[in-house]
């Protein structure tokens, strides 16, 4: 084997590590569109990675955890349609207890040794908190979220974490980067920008928008930080380390600030995971038909139940029931959303 | 007509429980994989295999089937991943747009179902020299980096880099047969 064939083999293998870099991976395109060996040799190790990829999910259980949610959704689909008439007549008597709302604020003093205090800001009603960081960047926080920051930024960094959903703005300040940091350790880096981040601990993504400036995001299972441009949107998946871009409408992340839900094209799944947020209630969709639906839509002052309604209008098949909750860890008003016609096969 | 066209055959005619989650255990996992080509995330690909299967149950009075369970499974997947990616715009990454582009022809009908990967795997790997096989086990099947491997067995990553390309070459060799079954069969399913 010569020496120039044994670095093309490493350029092909290095491929399979996703271990490229930018130059190389121009490099590797050039390579295999070369020489219909190449290719073939790049098809087969596919195989060999795909094949060996899928036994591999397949022994750690991967198989095994679909088959047992197939199982459930179609005996759901069964069920639903037996106990709907049920479920309509309880559903007439419960009153959704009205959302409190409350925001506090703790301080808590860390290590005494520099002396730097840490704020953990909580908004737990239905409305937005702003705050205003040592460094004159704003941050309006969602209802639900929690931010933790430093009384002031010491080193060369602006470190803050957060729960939840915030859009920041962030001061100018090429020396000292900004970060925010997520429950699962992933950051978003910026120097002088506005952005929205969504991490929920209790979601499986992150969602972060740029909408002016630039950023990236990094994370342990990410070889190398991703970068933004203005009007994109990331969509990290905790679970598996992969990630996707899209593009977006800015307002669909700024009107929040302004106590607005903003639905433009949106996915039912989308909607329902919205609402669950803003309203603090749990809606799941039971009917997968369901998420061909979308909407475009803005909603202000209205209740849960009115947004329903009018969802309910747009799509008249759409059925939204209140559930009784059974364990008591979760203690969110229970909504699914089914459909009318929902005939067992 | 193989033994999982007889299952679907099970499935329309007798609405036999057992024969399609069979055939959902034997492709289910190998069709997660193949959406990679379309779908990067890992999640969204599982949504949309488990549509595929069940829409298969839901409409398995009216479906028509007309090469072969396989072929049915990855068209549906395909299409079912296209729509999606219709309907979000999203960009391909790298890795997607090389498949697409070197890739895309020669694997359209080769799905093969989990037990015949596992021997298949299992007969290529037994030829392989001892050190090599545990270096590329650890690597494919136990998720291990290189350099973890290298660690773990006292050897260097260059070591264990060299090892990989042995394994993979002989694997090559090793699993001809099913290459070029996976061509032929795609000619004689062009004509």
């Amino acid at each position: 084997m010569s020496n120039e064939e044994h670095t093309e083999t490493d350029l092909m293998l290095k491929y399979f590590r996703q271990e490229l870099t930018k130059e190389e991976q121009v490099l590797f395109r050039e390579q295999i569109k070369s020489s219909e060996e190449e290719r073939q040799q790049f098809n087969e190790l596919q195989f060999i990675f795909d094949a060996t990829h899928a036994i591999q999910l397949d022994q750690s259980g991967h198989t095994a955890e679909a088959e047992k949610r197939i199982r459930r959704k179609l005996k759901t689909s069964a069920r639903i349609l037996s106990f709907r008439k049920g479920l309509m007549r309880v559903a007439a008597v419960l009153i959704l207890p009205l959302i409190i709302c409350s925001t506090y604020l703790y301080i808590e003093l860390q290590s005494e040794k520099n002396s730097i205090a840490f704020n953990e800001v909580a908004c737990l009603d239905g409305k937005v908190s702003l705050i205003t960081l040592p460094d004159g960047s704003n941050v309006y926080l969602r209802n639900g979220s929690s931010l933790r920051y430093p009384n002031k930024f010491v080193n060369n960094e602006r470190l803050v974490e957060l729960e939840g959903e915030g859009y920041f703005e962030v001061e100018s300040n090429k020396q000292k980067p900004f970060y925010v940091q997520t429950p699962d350790g992933s950051r978003v880096k910026a120097y002088g920008t506005a952005f929205n981040v969504t991490a929920y601990k209790k979601e499986d993504n992150i969602t972060v928008f740029l909408a002016r400036g630039a950023i990236d995001f990094t994370s342990e299972n990410i070889v190398k930080p991703v970068v933004l441009k203005p009007g994109i949107e990331l969509i990290y998946h905790k679970k598996n380390g992969s990630f996707e871009k899209s593009i977006k409408q800015p307002n669909e992340y700024t009107d929040w600030i302004n106590g607005k839900i903003v639905f433009t094209k949106s996915s039912m799944e989308e909607v329902a995971r919205k609402l669950s947020r803003h309203y603090n209630v749990d809606i799941t969709i039971s009917d997968k038909r369901l998420n061909q639906y979308f909407f475009d839509a803005t909603f202000t002052d209205e209740t849960i139940y009115q947004v329903l309604n009018m969802l309910k209008k747009s799509s008249p098949k759409l059925i939204w029931e209140i559930i009784q909750a059974k364990d008591s860890t979760d203690n969110r008003q229970k909504i699914t959303l089914t459909m009318s016609n929902n005939i067992k096969k | 007509m193989d033994d999982y066209d007889l299952l679907i055959m099970k499935v329309v005619a007798n609405d036999d429980e057992a024969a399609y989650y069979k055939l959902f255990n034997q492709f289910y996992t190998p069709l997660c994989v193949y959406a990679f080509r379309y779908v990067r995330s890992m999640q969204t690909r599982e949504d949309i295999v488990q549509d595929v299967f069940l829409k298969l149950w839901n409409d398995r009075k009216s479906i028509q089937i007309t090469s072969s369970i396989r072929t049915y499974l990855l068209v549906a997947t395909k299409n079912h991943c296209l729509n999606y990616l219709q309907r979000k715009e999203l960009e391909l990454s790298y890795e997607q747009s090389l498949l697409k582009e070197f890739c895309e022809t020669s694997s359209e009908d080769g799905l093969y179902s989990l037990s015949e990967l596992q021997s298949m795997i299992d007969k290529a790997i037994a030829n392989l020299p001892e050190k090599y096989r545990k270096v590329f086990e650890m690597s494919r099947f136990q998720n291990l980096t290189y350099r973890e491997i290298a660690e773990q067995e006292g050897i260097s990553v260059k070591t264990v880099e060299a090892y990989m390309s042995k394994s993979l070459a002989i694997l090559r060799t090793e699993l001809k047969e099913y290459f070029i079954f996976l061509i032929i069969f795609y000619q004689i399913d062009k004509f």
